[in-house]
């Protein structure tokens, strides 16, 4: 026994050695900016932190939560100014980044499915885009095209429904003075829910409105200067992502260390709810498929059509698969 | 004795140990093997049997879902109805009794078979246009892969999960011909995937931790495990079953599972569904069987052993018993108490060896009486003969460190006795010494003096001494006194001539020395008296010759030139002054110096000589080569009398010289010079004389240094120069000598120690 253990502890120091004798790479600092503020929809970032799959790829990042007032023009831009070196925004703000000529690259898709979608009163038997004829709606800014893209493939013109000025509130459904609020799925209706209020859902991916949403962005110069870096927080990033659908529960717990005032429960709702967004069992976590893509474009042209832009852009250049192939391995 | 019992009880332990042990270790290792092979064996069997049936299972079911679909999508009233929604408007009552007709068919047909809904989608823009849920019309699915490939054939999707059920749904999709073969719509089923969960849940005959599951390419668990209820679509799975699977391949083993448990397997590759199937099960519930197997083995070992113990403890206390008792009658005995009997009665071979042990105590009373007479009288003689051999080793030893030769011969000349001393003497070694006869050992000569002194010794038969002359081993010639004296035994007659010998050379040659320095003084004496006495004719010598030297000197100044008489005054002078430098010189040789040593260097001696005698050299046309340096040491001397010693040398040379080449000769030259040199530790100046005159003859050389002893014709030395000198150089503690090759060379060195002799007077 003694023995054993002598060669098991010779064995340890040999090993330790070994390893403190691989050169250290020095740890490189980056900052990823957030889409909103802190809360589940980012679960997987906190996790890869929380867990160090980050250190393990000798990173170390700082995650900077957005809100209200930092909209996407913002953060491609500090992203362009290297004040950070990630950002997750949505995928038509990246597409719209893209027609503008801005330098910067899609490497992954968190939430694959569109989240987008009607909600009314459970009551209100407004099922599919036509019963929205003649009602009073919300939309919200970042839904815009969405919106008209429904309303054009389903033949309903502008001026068959009332919209009104946007709220980010519960009430005005409550209580009547609206008909339909188009929401984010992890959002509004989540609020709606812990009241105990049952919704329908008309959702933009049932009527061919395909988008993606959650993307993680980086710069055309970063992924040239530094691939391994790019490939390595990918890498970090996916893995906190499976994790945090295995064990939810902790992906939360790593939420709220975010912070604080967060409701347990509505970060709970948020995160099982997501899970669908985010993987679908077709592909792996993160993956991107260029017809959907595509087919954003189509969308997006055909808006910009009716305001008689006619842009181009090639987004097959502006997708990089490479690191989502390496990571998983995948050739084709 | 505790001794005896642990050993005998130890390997009787250790016997019966061995022997309960051995066989039963290796049978239950033996069957403990072929138990797990044949578990491994069995159980790898079921599950690989159970993930081929499932695999079946899931076949058939599919089958069945794509038939139903299939059968469907070509019902003619299904077509019919089919083509009339795709020609009427919405509004046509046709169109509503075929959309009518189609929901409830679908409805009617996902309640019989196992699918959750049912659709049908427009063929052109993928819009769900009856479906047996009514919310779901109205969508789209144009883009999903259904749609696309529903169009041509029938097509079974893989198992996803669903965004608006929140659920993983597997869609099947076939197309829906009008009469004329065109495309009228795609049939889409919702497979219900409760029932894969009940398939692959199912009990399959083998224990609790017996489970089997799919999973898909990216690793993701599409069916609930018995571990993980609710966890499909939620749970990536990276065992080693499912990563052989997902490498296409299919087989069975032992490896570690998800959970990072070592479980036997079987995993499958589904190529058509694109999904692994792993079936396994945990070793440690496989294998508990032989686990009890194990413990059972383990069990009956220890009780062998428990009962092997028992029976040698036993064992080994009746045969150790009666040893003890053996054993503490064989101490009574050996302690001298043989009296003492074992009487063990019983009759196995301890018994026997017991009485056989009794009769060997009586025996052994009996002997010991007449031993102990016996011992002691060799008791006594052993103390005689200790005496005895005392007594010869201390005569042995004296003999040997004896400084004196002692031997004894026999009457007849015999070597009997000679101790070590005769190593010295030129003879072989003392071992063959004894036995031989004097003349063998001597040479003749000295044999026959040896043996005569024997004879007068025995004749006179008392101690006669003499002195005897041998040879010793390294040739030299000993002078021994001896003392030889007659021998006796017990008997009247003498029987040998002892013989003891001291060597007396050194006392000899130290006799002979002092005679030796005595005469050698007497000499010196002489000589002494001899320069005392002609010290004192010298001085009454002297004024006499001056009045002689004076009254021819008036003689021949008196006398008329032309007188011949003139020549008789002046040899009168010239004989006067040989007198006067004769005594001169003998009163140089007796005078007693009063001057003192003091330092000086040895050029300026040796220029104040040279400017006395530098004219003369010259007149006689001889070479003076000079090679005296200045920074020599200094000497501490009487610098008058060294000048005297070189000018005599130089004088020698000079004449020397002169007798060799009357005239001039290129050879006709003195080399004067000097140097530093150490010789016995110490630093001597030499100062050498050379010329390269006749040489001295080796004859007069050792006469050279004495007294009025001269090579010179009368008129020109008085022999006492070189004497003279000797003398001073000896006072200086210095060494005056010479080398000469006669016809050639004659050099003389004046070797002088540095700073003074340490006791300047001494000669």
């Amino acid at each position: 026994m003694k023995i054993i253990s002598a060669l098991l502890l010779l064995a340890a120091t040999f090993l330790s050695g070994c390893e403190r004798q691989e050169p250290q790479k020095p740890v490189e600092r980056i900052t990823v900016q957030l889409k909103w503020v802190h809360q589940a929809q980012f679960a997987g970032c906190y996790i890869a932190e929380k867990n160090g799959f980050y250190q393990s790829e000798n990173i170390d990042t700082t995650l900077n939560a957005g809100g209200a007032d930092i909209s996407a023009d913002i953060i491609i831009a500090d992203l362009i100014g290297g004040k950070s070196h990630f950002a997750i925004i949505g995928g038509d703000e990246f597409l719209n980044a893209i027609y503008m000529d801005t330098p910067i690259v899609a490497i992954a898709v968190i939430f694959q499915r569109n989240p987008y979608g009607y909600a009314s009163l459970k009551g209100s038997k407004i099922y599919r885009p036509r019963d929205l004829i003649g009602k009073k709606i919300m939309v919200p800014n970042d839904g815009r095209i969405q919106h008209d893209a429904l309303l054009l493939k389903s033949g309903i013109a502008e001026t068959d429904i009332e919209q009104i000025p946007y709220k980010r509130d519960i009430t005005p459904l409550l209580t009547g003075s609206i008909d339909v609020h188009m929401v984010y799925r992890t959002g509004l209706p989540l609020a709606f829910e812990e009241k105990g209020v049952e919704l329908n859902f008309i959702w933009m991916d049932d009527y061919g409105i395909q988008f993606y949403a959650d993307t993680i962005v980086t710069t055309e110069q970063l992924v040239q200067q530094n691939p391994k870096l790019v490939e390595n927080f990918l890498k970090a990033t996916l893995k906190g992502w499976r994790y945090a659908i295995e064990h939810p529960t902790e992906a939360v717990d790593a939420t709220l260390k975010y912070d604080t005032a967060l409701s347990r429960y509505r970060q709970m709702q948020m995160m099982n709810i997501q899970i669908s967004l985010i993987h679908t069992g077709k592909s792996p976590i993160g993956w991107m498929e260029m017809a959907v893509w595509k087919r954003m474009q189509d969308t997006l042209e055909r808006e910009y059509a009716l305001l008689n832009e006619y842009k181009k852009a090639d987004i097959k250049k502006a997708c990089i698969m490479k690191f989502l192939k390496k990571i998983y391995d995948i050739s084709e | 004795m505790a001794l005896i019992n642990r050993g005998i009880c130890t390997r009787l332990l250790a016997c019966f140990l061995l022997l309960a042990l051995i066989p039963l270790s290796v049978v239950g290792f033996m069957s403990y093997q072929s138990g797990r092979q044949r578990i491994i064996f069995d159980v790898e069997s079921h599950l690989e049997s159970i993930a081929i049936l499932k695999e079946q299972e899931i076949d058939n079911w599919i089958d069945h879902l794509s038939h139903t679909l299939k059968w469907l999508s070509e019902n003619p009233a299904v077509r019919i109805n089919t083509q009339t929604m795709t020609l009427r408007d919405v509004s046509d009552p046709e169109y509503r009794k075929s959309h009518e007709f189609l929901m409830s068919e679908f409805r009617r047909t996902a309640n019989q078979e196992h699918f959750s809904r049912m659709f049908l989608l427009d063929r052109s823009d993928g819009r769900i246009v009856a479906a047996s849920d009514a919310e779901w019309e109205g969508k789209f699915r144009n883009n999903e892969e259904y749609f696309v490939h529903g169009k041509k054939n029938l097509y079974i999707s893989d198992i996803f999960l669903s965004l608006p059920l929140g659920q993983p749904i597997m869609a099947v999709a076939a197309p829906i011909k009008d009469s004329s073969g065109h495309l009228a719509g795609v049939l889409v089923a919702h497979a219900d995937l409760q029932y894969l969960d009940d398939i692959m849940l199912a009990h399959n005959g083998l224990g609790r931790t017996a489970e089997t599951f799919l999973v898909n390419k990216s690793n993701l668990l599409i069916t609930n495990t018995v571990f993980k209820p609710e966890s499909a679509f939620q749970k990536w799975i990276f065992g080693q079953g499912a990563k052989w699977a997902l490498e296409g391949k299919s087989g069975i083993g032992q490896f570690i599972d998800y959970r990072g448990v070592a479980v036997i397997g079987a995993y499958r590759w589904l190529e058509h569904r694109k999904l692994a199937l792993i079936s396994k099960q945990d070793e440690s519930e496989a294998f508990a069987s032989v686990i009890g197997l194990r413990d059972a083995i383990l069990g009956v070992a220890v009780f062998a052993a428990l009962i092997a113990i028992i029976l040698a403890l036993f064992l080994s206390r009746a045969i150790t018993i009666p040893i003890h008792r053996m054993v503490e009658g064989a101490g009574e005995i050996g302690n001298g108490n043989l009296d003492h009997r074992i009487n063990i009665k019983s009759g196995d071979e301890i018994g026997v060896l017991s009485r056989a042990f009794d009769l060997m105590a009586e025996n052994l009373r009996a002997i010991t009486v007449s031993r102990n007479e016996l011992a002691k009288e060799i008791f006594d003689r052993k103390k005689v003969e200790d005496a005895l051999r005392k007594n010869e080793r201390q005569l042995q030893t004296i003999l040997d460190h004896s400084p004196v030769l002692i031997s004894i011969k026999s009457t007849d000349g015999t070597v009997i006795l000679a101790n070590k001393k005769f190593e010295m003497l030129d003879m072989p070694p003392i071992d063959e010494i004894i036995g031989k006869n004097v003349f063998d050992l001597f040479p003749e000569d000295i044999a026959d003096a040896l043996w005569k002194n024997d004879l007068a010794a025995l004749k006179a038969d008392k101690p006669v001494e003499s002195e005897e002359i041998v040879l010793h081993k390294d040739g030299s010639s000993h002078t021994y006194l001896t003392v030889k004296f007659p021998v006796y035994g017990d008997t009247e007659r003498p029987f040998g001539i002892c013989a003891i010998s001291s060597d007396i050379t050194e006392r000899k040659r130290m006799e002979k020395e002092r005679m030796d320095t005595k005469a050698k003084l007497q000499q010196q004496q002489k000589l002494e008296s001899i320069g005392i006495l002609a010290g004192g004719v010298a001085h009454e010598i002297n004024n006499p010759i001056n009045g002689i030297m004076n009254y021819a000197q008036l003689i021949k100044d008196r006398l008329n030139p032309e007188n011949a008489l003139i020549e008789f005054a002046d040899e009168i002078i010239i004989e006067t002054n040989r007198v006067a430098t004769i005594v001169h010189n003998l009163l140089a040789f007796a005078r007693y110096e009063k001057e003192f040593h003091s330092p000086a260097r040895i050029s300026d001696i040796v220029e104040s000589a040279l400017s006395l005698i530098r004219t003369v050299i010259r007149h006689d046309q001889v070479t003076l080569k000079t090679d005296v340096p200045d920074d020599l040491p200094e000497i501490r001397c009487r610098s008058q009398q060294i000048q005297q010693v070189l000018m005599n040398l130089m004088t020698n040379a000079r004449d020397a010289l002169n007798e060799k080449y009357p005239g001039y000769d290129e050879n006709k030259k003195i080399i004067l010079s000097a140097h530093l040199l150490e010789k016995e530790g110490k630093k001597w100046i030499r100062t050498s004389v050379v010329d390269q005159g006749p040489g001295i003859a080796p004859e007069i050389r050792e006469r050279m240094f004495d007294p009025f002893f001269t090579t010179k014709p009368r008129d020109r030395g008085t022999g006492l120069g070189l004497s003279i000198s000797y003398g001073i150089v000896q006072e200086h503690n210095g060494i005056l000598h010479m080398e000469s090759v006669q016809g050639k060379y004659t050099q003389f060195n004046l070797d002088l120690p540095v700073g003074g002799g340490s006791n300047p007077g001494e000669t």
